[in-house]
């Protein structure tokens, strides 16, 4: 009886946590359907009118062409130098590559506020002007140590006796990565780097800081939000939220993650 | 056809350069350290072309490491390796005329068991053509027709074994290296993986670099065996040698059973207990005499051989196949003897005796 109310209690704790975790991100997606510019129930009627005012807008283009831009940079680069580095990491001496892990993940661990003022400082002490370069170079901070975690972790586990066969029959160095390593780690790489790219696309913060001039998704929300709540916000929000949510959701397939 | 296809080996233009008779690997004084740690101690040996060679010794000895620096994986901190001729010491693997199989096999998950036979080939740039005749030449020998389009994944251990044998093969090496290739198959497979290496040792000649731990394995293979032990080499020769002539007191215990009766050695003789003397040259000082417990006789044969003692039985178990003694000589000694009759029991008193053809000395 009483492990019956336990277990009935646990329940509703978790219904309540899923309800309350997801309301809001719900209401968004409602309200950006909904015929009306106040934002309250009951919902009058569906329509696209919201979208329709979206894509009228001049800065919503400049800004999708900016997040584009910065995403693939972002998925592009860090899943470059994070293999690279992850390949380093896996050769290292046990503690080295302890301590290496630590140092890479640090910016991940850090407030995004200190690290978009360390790096705003950073900057402006070398002279260097704000622009999508910076908030590229920026986002490569946060996201490369997922790409280093998730890489290293494939590598380790990655039988060494393939390496050395290929090396045996003929391979260089080289040649044995493309033919061999790549290929085998291919999709913890899409994945890997799928995961730079959600991160790198909904990040307003370090963005924020970064961005010279212009909009990227995030900052025209923001932007949208200081002039006055248009239902309009809500349109945006909903393409985020939906761009994140199929760039991890596809991350999580291809890499294979199971729970 | 195979052997014409060993000789015409890409690597054989160096051949001509090698006066007949050298042996095709020679290793001078190699040694391995890892930081401090002596892996190999610096050992000199050659294999001849054709030998099919086992390196024998108990987990740790540095078999494992010996053989890496024979294919290029492990840089030697001292000495010289020569194959056919060459110095091969610092050439990287895809450098060396070996191939080698690997304990866990390595073979590529992404390719079908044809493009793994093929995968060597192919990085050489033979024409597409060639490639494929070889290959259906190696799915034939390893027998593997019904599998070749598989992915090595689907395959048993055993068929994966031959999978990594035939990429090996299909380079045509001038030494195989093999790294206990048989070690994760059960008995019954290891034994029919046995036969079917020694067919194909048979079938395509080459020479065969083999580890193992396991001695029998040894013997059913190799025509030499090197025994090693803490990194040394502690002998090289054929199962016969090794076996029935063992250097050192490791050897006579690792080959096999081995009884040790202590002796003293004086001016190049060693007396027996019995008061025989028998020639042994070598250093003055405590030596044991070995004797393998199937070669001791026990009973009315021992009252005609070169060397009898008197003993009692203390214990014996029937072991299927013979009979197993423990006696207790005179002069105090346990040994061991296998014989095929079981009419003694404990307590029994008999003699006990060998001939001298079978002992070995060995110091102590
Ligand atoms: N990279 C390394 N660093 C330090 N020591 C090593 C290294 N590799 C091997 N060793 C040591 O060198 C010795 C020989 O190793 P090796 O792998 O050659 O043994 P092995 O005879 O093949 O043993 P096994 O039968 O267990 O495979 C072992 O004591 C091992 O601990
Ligand atoms: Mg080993």
């Amino acid at each position: 009886m009483k492990q019956h109310v336990a277990r009935n209690l646990g329940l509703v704790v978790g219904i309540l946590t899923v309800v309350f975790m997801t309301a809001p991100l719900v209401l968004v997606v409602l309200f950006s359907f909904n015929d009306s510019v106040v934002m309250t129930f009951p919902i009058k009627g569906l329509t696209f009118d919201w979208y329709r005012t979206l894509l009228s807008r001049d800065d919503f283009w400049g800004a999708l062409r900016n997040s584009v831009i910065v995403t693939l940079a972002v998925g592009a680069g860090s899943t470059v130098i994070g293999t690279l580095a992850a390949m380093v990491i896996v050769r290292m001496r046990p503690r080295v590559s302890a301590l290496a892990m630590s140092l890479f993940g640090l910016p991940m661990m850090m407030p995004p506020l200190v690290l978009a003022l360390a790096l705003l400082t950073l900057f402006s002490a070398l002279g260097v002007r704000l622009s999508l370069m910076t908030v590229v170079l920026a986002h490569l901070t946060f996201t490369m140590p997922f790409v280093i975690l998730i890489v290293t972790a494939r590598l380790r586990d990655f039988d060494t006796a393939m390496l050395d066969s290929a090396r045996d029959l003929g391979a260089s160095p080289w040649t044995a990565f493309r033919s061999v390593t790549f290929p085998i780690i291919r999709p913890t790489l899409f994945g890997a780097g799928l995961i730079a790219m959600a991160l790198s696309l909904d990040d307003f913060i370090i963005t924020f800081f970064m961005l010279g001039g212009g909009n990227t998704l995030p900052t025209l929300v923001w932007g949208m939000l200081r002039t006055g709540v248009d239902p309009s916000i809500n349109a945006l929000g909903a393409l985020i939220l939906l761009a994140t949510l199929g760039t991890s959701a596809l991350a999580l397939r291809i890499t294979g993650y199971r729970g | 056809m195979l052997q014409r296809a060993i000789d015409s080996s890409p690597h054989s233009p160096i051949t001509d350069a090698v006066p007949a008779g050298a042996p095709l690997v020679r290793l001078t004084g190699v040694a391995k350290d890892y930081n401090g740690f002596q892996a190999v101690h610096p050992l000199d040996m050659t294999i001849e072309r054709g030998d099919f060679v086992s390196i024998l010794g108990p987990s740790g000895c540095g078999k494992t490491t010996l053989l890496r620096m024979l294919g290029g994986f492990i840089t030697p901190s001292q000495g010289r390796i020569e194959v056919d001729g060459v110095d091969v010491t610092a050439l990287p693997p895809e450098k060396r005329a070996t191939n080698m199989v690997f304990q866990g096999y390595g073979l590529f998950p992404h390719m079908s068991v044809r493009q793994n036979i093929g995968y060597g080939l192919r990085l050489a740039r033979t024409p597409a053509r060639e490639v494929a005749e070889r290959v259906e030449e190696m799915v034939d020998l390893v027998q593997l027709g019904a599998f070749a389009e598989r992915a090595p994944t689907a395959l048993s251990g055993g068929q994966q074994q031959r999978v990594a044998l035939a990429r090996a093969l299909i380079m045509r090496p001038k030494v195989l290296l093999l790294d206990e290739p048989f070690a994760a198959l059960d008995l019954k497979l290891r034994k029919a993986m046995q036969d079917e290496m020694r067919r194909l040792h048979d079938a395509i000649g080459g020479t065969f670099v083999f580890v193992t731990h396991d001695q029998t394995e040894a013997m059913a293979l190799a025509n030499r065996i090197a025994v090693m032990e803490g990194g040394h080499l502690r002998q090289l020769g054929t199962a016969e040698e090794i076996y029935l002539h063992p250097a050192n007191h490791f050897v006579s215990a690792f080959v096999g059973e081995a009884n040790f009766v202590r002796a003293m050695r004086r001016n190049g003789r060693v007396a027996l207990s019995n008061g025989l003397t028998v020639v042994s040259p070598g250093e003055d000082g405590d030596v044991e005499i070995g004797v393998r417990p199937e070669r001791l006789m026990i009973g009315a044969p021992a009252e005609g051989a070169d060397v009898c003692l008197r003993g009692s039985v203390t214990e014996r178990l029937f072991l299927g196949a013979h009979v197993q003694y423990r006696v207790l000589t005179e002069s105090g000694e346990t040994l061991v003897a296998n014989a095929l009759e079981g009419h003694f029991s404990p307590g029994d008193s008999l003699r006990i005796g060998w001939n001298l053809a079978d002992q070995w000395v060995v110091a102590s």
